[in-house]
């Protein structure tokens, strides 16, 4: 179904709504491949469409009601109504003034994933698999999947707004497992992109570091627990600088949470003047989180978090901006039509620093170099993160491998002790996701290498 | 069914499962609502064996143009798709259930917070010192599932559930408790339902601010309620799945037909069981649902079956494929019944000088269950002395493997519960299993 055939229906279907309301309606096609130790597992296209309307009648609550045939627009906004009235909160929700917005925002691609076939993305899984396969006896498992999706939708307000976006992703995941004795170790990697098939085809050189990983950890020492200096890679910084910090940003959690307001004071100092962090979901050309414009029509912008040291924003919905008496910053999103926004992250990254990344290792007697992100859990300002794999830094320069590497600290302690913050900025390049009250939305992050004083290292 | 024509000459076999749901919910948390929510969905699934090979493809977009996408896109996945024969239901006749109450379907947002109001109101007792979260819900269904073998049936199915839960933080220490109330029919009157949850609550409740010292011994007798027996369930459903049969990564995948627990234990899938929410007539492969021993005076008669993992493991299907929109079909339980034993709860206390009450334990799931293995702190637990509830316990875990626990079941009780809506368990009692404190 061509979904502008029924945008005057849907405009007509919030007319009835007395306050404020918001129709977004989405199309989504599909499409996962995945091969495990070469046979296919998954080949499964998929279709989706549908939308949602949000209702906020003036001293109600937010009604939400989700649909996905055209006969069951009037109902579900009219559920929407219902919803909205039934709720009273104690304050008010206000909505932080915009301007109407008309406009249309397109992924540009130079080489559309579309126009290639089942069988040549099929075909280019089974080559890399055969990098793998035969390569070592010590590969267990290989895995293979690749994935795109194309998503249309348009976001239509009671005030005017009237916004047409357009979304293509493909991503390559790669995963090896690999066994030496009892000892089971893996690896794994992904690259995403909103551009061009061509960057999916010559990722030789990303299977190649899964295996060398997978390999180069059955055969490594579990790292000695302690406290270190350590070198992060641009990665691991960003994911660390997302989780541990960037959730605590979010004014919805603020909001709700009177320790994270203490915490999360304008002004207080957080690091070193050289340290810079921001989110900004502008970015052009389009990475994994650039989205231009949120759901709920408001521009998305570079929002500085962190400015030479000190708390100086964050991230806002209308509503949470309007509570907190603070401008919108274009970060209400919403995992597809059918979701209700809230407040998340777009691409967050520490900014490009003054110290010469090529001397972070310069004077480290015994230190540990982490590399990659394999997970980890904040509660409040405590973090604990596993690397994907580490190294020993021994008299400045990168020694033997080691792996379960957890890195555990306070986020103030560690912020305060970042004693580099290197030259070498990148966008991390990986499918992530970030996930959040159930949704899950495509995040970047971004930063160079960093340098850390007395981090504590969980190990033997 | 138009798809089923259209396949005609594209693919040797075909099926179309489709969906329409209509779920509304309301939740109330810090002792006011605070949510309310809708949905509409509709959707359809395709399989088809082309060569030999089954393909997939889904679409919640039914215009006529995406069918004719969403059938290609089937064909093509067949083309990378597995090699299997898979025999589709034929023409057949189903069984009708009770499932089906139209005023589930017609209940508007404010009959739900009704419902959802008269059970904040019994549970105010605990305001003062308590926080509380209370979800109501109604979804109704329409199914229908055609193959090219004949078989094109469909049924519509509704539901209501409520839950109840109660938090109360002081210091360290965290205690819950909670209830539900789930059925295919809204409650012939709210106080039914909402008197039932209180009742559970506050028999929890009752215990906050009873801890007491846990139990000396190690080797202690440890009965779990009708809710607690989840942690016994849950390997013994992954161990019967016929997924991890055909993979044989059950400890049980060669086990048909041997005593493998004591002869007190039988569990029944059941579903066609009237007003239960996992009941239906056929599954969504169209195969009849029955009622069947999975475990039968401690035999092991039965596993789990879809059609694609009976076939892999030289079975045939009991009616078990469970699917959605998007996923293909995987193998699920329907109703799990545990039969009764012949001793009173009362009985089964009597002679424990001391012992521990297990009613629910975190992490439920995690970990090897399939292996058999559990190992979980318990979250709500009672010490008994001399036959009787004394407290609660804190800071204490259980262990076990079932496949060895089980097989000697110091008694089960006559008096059982449903919980979660599917599972109905009596008490039971084990003497064998490990206890740690800390």
């Amino acid at each position: 179904m061509d979904i502008m055939n029924i945008k005057d229906r849907l405009q007509d279907a919030l007319k009835k709504v007395e306050g404020f309301g918001e129709i977004r309606f989405g199309r989504r096609e599909v499409f996962s491949l995945r091969l495990r130790n070469g046979i296919p597992e998954t080949v499964n296209p998929i279709i989706d469409i549908g939308g949602s309307v949000e209702v906020l009648i003036p001293k109600h609550g937010w009604g939400f009601a989700t649909f996905n045939k055209i006969e069951d627009i009037e109902p579900a906004v009219q559920d929407a109504i219902d919803a909205s009235r039934a709720i009273i909160p104690d304050e008010p929700i206000e909505l932080v003034e915009v301007e109407p917005v008309s406009t249309e925002v397109k992924d540009e691609l130079d080489d559309d994933f579309h126009n290639h076939s089942i069988q040549e993305k099929y075909d280019l899984l089974v080559g890399y698999d055969s990098r793998i396969e035969g390569k070592d006896e010590r590969i267990v498992e290989r895995s293979l999947a690749y994935s795109e999706e194309f998503s249309d939708s348009f976001l239509l307000t009671t005030e005017g707004t009237d916004i047409f976006r357009s979304r293509s992703d493909a991503v390559i995941r790669c995963a090896v497992r690999a066994r030496k004795g009892d000892l089971v170790q893996s690896a794994h990697k992904s690259y995403a992109t909103r551009r061009s098939f061509g960057e999916i085809v010559n990722r030789n050189e990303m299977i190649d570091k899964v295996v060398q990983t997978a390999l180069g950890l059955v055969e490594s020492e579990t790292v000695k627990g302690g406290i270190y200096t350590v070198v992060l890679n641009p990665d691991l910084a960003g994911v660390f600088i997302h989780e541990a910090f960037g959730h605590l940003s979010e004014a919805d959690h603020i909001e709700e949470n009177p320790q994270a307001q203490e915490m999360m004071k304008i002004g207080r100092k957080f690091g070193p003047e050289f340290l810079n962090v921001f989110d900004d979901g502008s970015v052009l050309p389009a990475i994994r989180g650039t989205i231009v414009y949120d759901d709920e029509g408001v521009r998305a912008e570079k929002t500085y978090l962190i400015k030479e040291g000190v708390l100086v924003g964050r991230l806002h919905s209308r509503a949470t901006a309007a509570k907190l008496g603070e401008k919108t910053t274009g970060n209400a999103r919403a995992q597809s039509s059918q979701h209700f926004p809230i407040v998340r992250m777009t691409n967050t990254a520490i900014e490009k620093g003054p110290h010469p990344a090529k001397n972070i290792f310069d004077g480290i007697k015994l230190g540990v170099y982490a590399i990659d992100a394999y997970g980890g859990q904040t509660q409040l300002e405590n973090f604990s993160f596993s690397a994907g794999y580490a190294y020993m830094i021994r008299d400045g320069k990168i020694a033997e491998m080691v792996r379960d590497v957890v890195l555990q600290g306070n986020l103030f302690q560690t912020l305060a002790n970042i004693e580099q913050v290197g030259d070498d900025f990148v966008w991390d390049s990986s499918g992530g996701y970030c996930g959040k009250g159930g949704q899950r939305v495509p995040t970047s992050e971004g930063s160079p290498h960093i340098r850390i004083k007395n981090v504590m290292i969980a190990g033997k | 069914m138009k798809i089923l024509e259209k396949l005609e000459g594209k693919a040797d076999k075909g099926e179309v499962f489709f969906v329409e749901t209509t779920a509304r919910s309301v939740t109330f948390k810090g002792w006011k609502i605070h949510s309310s929510h809708s949905s509409r969905e509709s959707g359809f699934g395709i399989r088809v064996i082309v060569d030999g090979k089954i393909g997939t493809s889904s679409s919640t977009d039914l215009d006529d143009n995406t069918v004719d996408n969403v059938i290609e896109n089937a064909i093509t996945s067949a083309k990378f798709g597995e090699n299997i024969e898979l025999d589709f239901p034929k023409k057949t006749d189903v069984k009708t259930i009770d499932i089906n109450d139209e005023k589930v379907t017609n209940a508007p947002i404010p009959t739900l917070i009704d419902y959802g109001s008269e059970l904040m109101e019994r549970m105010q007792k605990y305001r003062s010192d308590c926080d509380m979260e209370i979800g109501v819900s109604t979804t109704s269904y329409k199914i229908r599932v055609a193959n090219t073998e004949g078989f094109d049936n469909e049924y519509e199915k509704t539901s209501f559930s409520m839950i109840g839960s109660l938090m109360r933080v002081k210091g360290n220490d965290i205690y819950m408790a909670w209830d539900y109330y789930d059925s295919t029919h809204l409650p012939e009157k709210t106080e039914d339902a909402v008197s039932r949850m209180v009742k559970r609550i506050d028999e929890i409740m009752q215990y906050a601010d009873k801890i007491v010292e846990p139990p000396s011994a190690e080797n202690i007798p440890v009965i779990f309620t009708p809710d607690g027996t989840l942690v016994l369930l849950a390997p013994l459903s992954q161990g019967v799945n016929g997924s991890n049969i055909y993979a044989k990564t059950s400890p049980i995948y060669d086990k048909m037909g041997e005593k493998i627990f004591d002869e007190k234990l039988s569990i029944f899938d059941d579903g066609l069981i009237d007003r239960k929410s996992a009941s239906t007539p056929f599954d969504d492969e169209g195969t009849p649902k029955k009622r069947f021993p999975i475990i039968e005076n401690g035999v092991l008669k039965n596993f789990v079956f879809d059609l694609m993992t009976a076939r892999k493991s030289g079975y045939t299907s009991n009616g078990c494929a469970s699917r959605s929109i998007f996923s293909p079909p995987q193998p699920n339980t329907s109703n799990v019944i545990v039969e009764a034993g012949d001793v009173s709860l009362k009985d089964m206390m009597a002679d424990i000088k001391e012992g521990l009450m297990v009613e629910s334990v975190l992490g439920l799931g995690q970990g090897n269950i399939l292996s058999g293995a559990f190992s979980n702190p318990i979250s709500t637990g009672f010490k008994i002395e001399n036959g009787e509830i004394v407290g609660r316990v804190k800071n204490m875990a259980i262990a076990g493997n079932i496949y060895q626990i089980l097989q000697n079941i110091t008694a089960i009780s006559s008096e059982r519960k449903w919980f979660y809506g599917r599972f109905l368990s009596p008490y039971i009692r084990l003497d064998n299993i490990s206890v740690v404190g800390n």
